[in-house]
């Protein structure tokens, strides 16, 4: 036993020595730790130099930063984020040498970002969320960049910056004074369409929808003359989940009711979407269609992917929602179904008024510089050269784009992208097939091209890129959304308001309480009118207030 | 037995059984249909046709996690930390527990001690003091950042003391009558005659190292020095599928968050399962019997 024991330990400290020799293999480059706000510059005595906004430094500087980068990005053999065309570009162009804190997926960048932060150990230039942007900002922790911005922005920095009509700007701006660039997020693509089973349509020779009632009338049909033929009662004529609006959004706006955003009414104030009377006529209707075992009877506790479950099995008639559905859950249909088809239709409207798409463009990330760096300016210069490489004069797309079939654009540390560029794709696209010419399609868009070609010779599984950005796909209809004007924006642009952040989650709870009840009947429309008054009590009102306040401070 | 044989224990037997069999499907059913969602091809799991068995039945899921060669660094990482972490605390665990087990009159501190000890499961500086204190110790993204932070486990050194003070005393006089000193005792006789405790405690440990994610994602500032649990927390699918790029999409016609989900539930859990298998036997109780004499 003695002797065992001895040899089980033998046995183990080997393990444990090979383990250690194994897994040390490669690290990194240990970071020293500085102190708290230490940059990288500090005790240089000149500062370097470099005019204009591709100018180089006449020494080459360090810029210490954080990267967020998406868990799937990939490197050829021997590059890294530290080390790949780009560091190299903006080493050899510009002079700069980057050196990264830290490096996190981008699912808990929020969280690192929040330890630094509050750590004290902020690098020179580095991504934030609208809320830590404000909370840097009244620390007195961020470099001024409206001079630095001014001075050095190229022509094309400052037309992105400025795409989605400046609102990033906007809300980046405090007291007059520009805190961080934003990086805008897509707009286009957050509008509502209707997914119909236009073979479900045919066969119980149907119209398209075209307007609220033929909505209505569709969803019963599919919901009881048996459109998948196999004699039982199974089907449902509209998907909706437990966050009501992820699913139903769009039908509100079909009644002209903006739940999720800030309009303005007669008198010219900001006042909340969701306790407008116009929701009260949607819940009416949603009500009575729930009743009629239109809508699932559990919507009420099933989640996304659960909700998902009834389209993918061939048991939902209708879907309203986002552009991107047929690359995911509606091939999933077709998957289980080669027959099933379904087709995107823009929102019917419920009445003569023409029917506006509800958008929220509040920006949700911005790059920020320490007030400690001896170069914010260099924030500016990376992002000149990043547009740049992708766009502009000199651009190769073969180079800093997609490479080797390798999306280095994902690398640099400061990005930006086009939010309209699913839109522009179905453009280019549209325009290519009608030409014959392939030779303007950037890289992306080629292979979107390629997609559409491969299904248009048969391959049933390029289904999803036809369905977006082919004809009469879902891009299409928010092409025709973008020619008409109907979008509708939300007119807050910033961060949270001290009492949202208070009573924010309160007073969604009592929304979504309140809003599956009606629905469901256990109780009457008239409800609404109750929770309104509740809403108000519980801190719409001074929420509403606060909006409308710092609005007019901006 | 006498009372075997009468009608109202064989009905309670049945009764009994039969609980007990529906508790543990309970327990194994989830289980089972997670694994198979894991080998259910991505458009099965989206209609929810699997139950118990694979429907179109596909390794893919579990290719998508193990095949980037992040996931092996990765479990380097947490296999190391597990081996020197258990070791650390193991170690560290024994050496605290045997002097607070004795009596206030043999160590007169005791009491002091181990108030010292527990004051730091009732308050602690919170999570931003505990990262400068890492972060100035210099051991931020090296392994030690998540192994001596939690070096010493207060509870399981309460546990391991407690079970210590159920020792006969009589067993340690008579050691130290034959001349046995405080590390003889020790090591010589309470720990061979604990390990029953010892055992559940390394497994709490192990177990503990395993899964714990939060502190590799705050104390390594590369994803290759993530243990294997940060790592998985990354690898989920992209959903804002408004930002994805051709190469995401790609990955989406064959692959779904559900069928991901459930393949690495299954690797995380694995190795504690087989562990679990070999501490099993000195979980049964009864070792204290026989080596006193009353």
């Amino acid at each position: 036993m003695r002797s065992f024991r001895r040899h089980l330990l033998a046995a183990i400290m080997v393990f444990v020595l090979t383990a250690i020799t194994a897994c040390s293999g490669s690290s990194g480059g240990g970071n020293a730790s500085n102190g708290p706000n230490a940059t990288s510059q500090e005790g240089s005595e000149e500062a370097a130099q470099a005019k204009g906004p591709f100018g180089k430094y006449d020494k080459p500087i360090t810029v210490k930063t954080v990267k967020r980068v998406e868990n799937n990005t990939k490197f050829k053999q021997g590059e890294s984020i530290e080390n790949n065309i780009w560091t190299r570009t903006f080493e050899n162009e510009l002079g700069i040498k980057l050196s990264f804190d830290w490096i996190v997926e981008t699912a808990q960048f929020e969280q690192k970002m929040n330890v630094s932060i509050s750590s004290g150990s902020l690098p020179d230039i580095f991504p934030v969320s609208a809320s830590q942007l404000q909370q840097l900002v009244e620390g007195n922790k961020l470099a001024d960049l409206t001079k630095v911005f001014d001075e050095y922005a190229s022509d094309m920095a400052k037309t992105l910056v400025n795409q989605d009509g400046g609102i990033g700007m906007k809300s980046a701006t405090f007291k007059g004074k520009l805190m961080a660039i934003p990086a805008p997020g897509p707009l286009t693509d957050q509008s509502h369409l209707v997914w119909v089973r236009t073979d479900w349509l045919a066969k119980l020779n149907l119209p398209e929808p075209k307007s609220l009632a033929d909505l209505l009338k569709i969803s019963e049909a599919f919901t009881k003359n048996d459109p998948d033929g196999n004699r039982k009662d199974d089907t449902v004529g509209l998907i909706a989940d437990k966050t009501v609006f992820d699913t139903l959004r769009g039908f509100f706006n079909i009644n002209h009711a903006y739940p999720g955003i800030w309009i303005k009414d007669q008198s010219g104030q900001l006042v909340s979407g969701i306790i407008q009377p116009e929701v009260k006529t949607a819940l009416a209707h949603l009500q009575k269609m729930y009743k009629d075992g239109q809508i699932d009877r559990e919507f009420g506790v099933k989640d996304l992917t659960k909700t998902f479950e009834t389209i993918a099995s061939g048991k939902a008639g209708m879907v309203i929602g986002s552009m991107a559905y047929p690359l995911a859950v509606l091939q999933r249909t077709k998957d289980n179904d080669p027959n099933a088809e379904w087709k995107p239709f823009p929102l019917p409207s419920s009445d003569d008024k023409p029917v506006k798409i509800e958008l929220n463009p509040t920006v949700s990330l911005f790059y920020a510089a320490n007030e400690n760096t001896k170069h914010p300016e260099a924030l500016i210069k990376l992002l000149n050269m990043f547009i740049e490489k992708m766009w502009g004069a000199t651009a190769d797309p073969g180079t800093f784009h997609k490479s080797e079939g390798v999306e280095v654009f994902k690398y640099p540390p400061v990005t930006i992208s086009k939010v309209k560029k699913n839109l522009e794709g179905y453009r280019a696209l549209k325009n290519a097939f009608e030409t014959k010419d392939i030779s303007k399609l950037d890289v992306e868009q080629k292979t979107n091209y390629d997609s559409i070609v491969k299904f248009k010779d048969g391959d049933p599984s390029q289904w999803g890129y036809y369905m977006v950005f082919g004809e009469g796909g879902s891009q299409s209809v928010i092409d025709a959304y973008d020619q008409n004007n109907m979008f509708i924006f939300n007119e807050f642009i910033g961060a949270a308001t001290p009492t949202m952040v208070q009573k924010g989650a309160t007073l969604n709870k009592l929304v979504l309480e309140t809003f599956t009840k009606i629905i469901m009947g256990d109780e009457p429309v008239d409800q609404f009118d109750t929770f309104v008054e509740q809403w108000k009590k519980l801190g719409g009102d001074s929420i509403t207030r606060e909006v409308n306040e710092s609005m007019a401070s901006r | 037995m006498l009372q075997n044989n009468t009608t109202g224990y064989r009905i309670f037997s049945v009764i009994n059984q039969v609980l007990m069999i529906g508790l543990s499907l309970l327990c194994v059913l989830p289980v089972l249909h997670t694994l198979a969602i894991s080998f259910s091809s991505s458009s099965a799991a989206a209609a929810g046709y699997v139950t118990l068995w694979p429907v179109e039945f596909t390794w893919k899921s579990y290719e998508f996690v193990i095949a980037k060669p992040e996931f092996l660094r990765a479990m380097c990482v947490t296999v190391l930390r597990v081996l020197l972490g258990v070791a650390i605390n193991m170690l560290l665990t024994i050496i605290i527990a045997y002097p607070l087990s004795k009596e206030a009159r043999v160590f007169r501190w005791r009491t002091v001690y181990v108030w010292f000890f527990v004051f730091t499961i009732l308050f602690h500086g919170g999570l931003i003091p505990t990262y400068i204190v890492v972060k100035n110790l210099g051991l931020i993204d090296t392994i030690w950042a998540l192994v001596l932070p939690g070096a010493v486990p207060v509870f399981n050194v309460i546990l391991l003391l407690n079970f210590f003070r159920t020792l006969p005393k009589e067993l340690e006089e008579a050691a130290a009558i034959d001349g046995a000193g405080h590390g003889t005792i020790l090591w010589r006789l309470y720990v061979p005659l604990s390990l029953p405790a010892l055992a559940t405690v390394t497994l709490f440990t192990i177990v503990g190292h395993w899964n714990s994610w939060f502190d590799g994602l705050i104390y390594m500032n590369r994803p290759e020095h993530y243990p294997l649990q940060s790592y998985l927390q990354t690898v989920v699918i992209q959903n804002d599928l408004a930002l994805l790029s051709s190469t995401d999409l790609e990955l989406l016609q064959t692959i779904s968050d559900r069928t991901t989900k459930a393949a690495q539930i299954f690797l995380a859990a694995l190795p504690v399962l087989l562990v679990y298998p070999f501490l099993q036997r000195y979980f049964v109780k009864g070792i204290v019997v026989g080596s006193v004499k009353e």
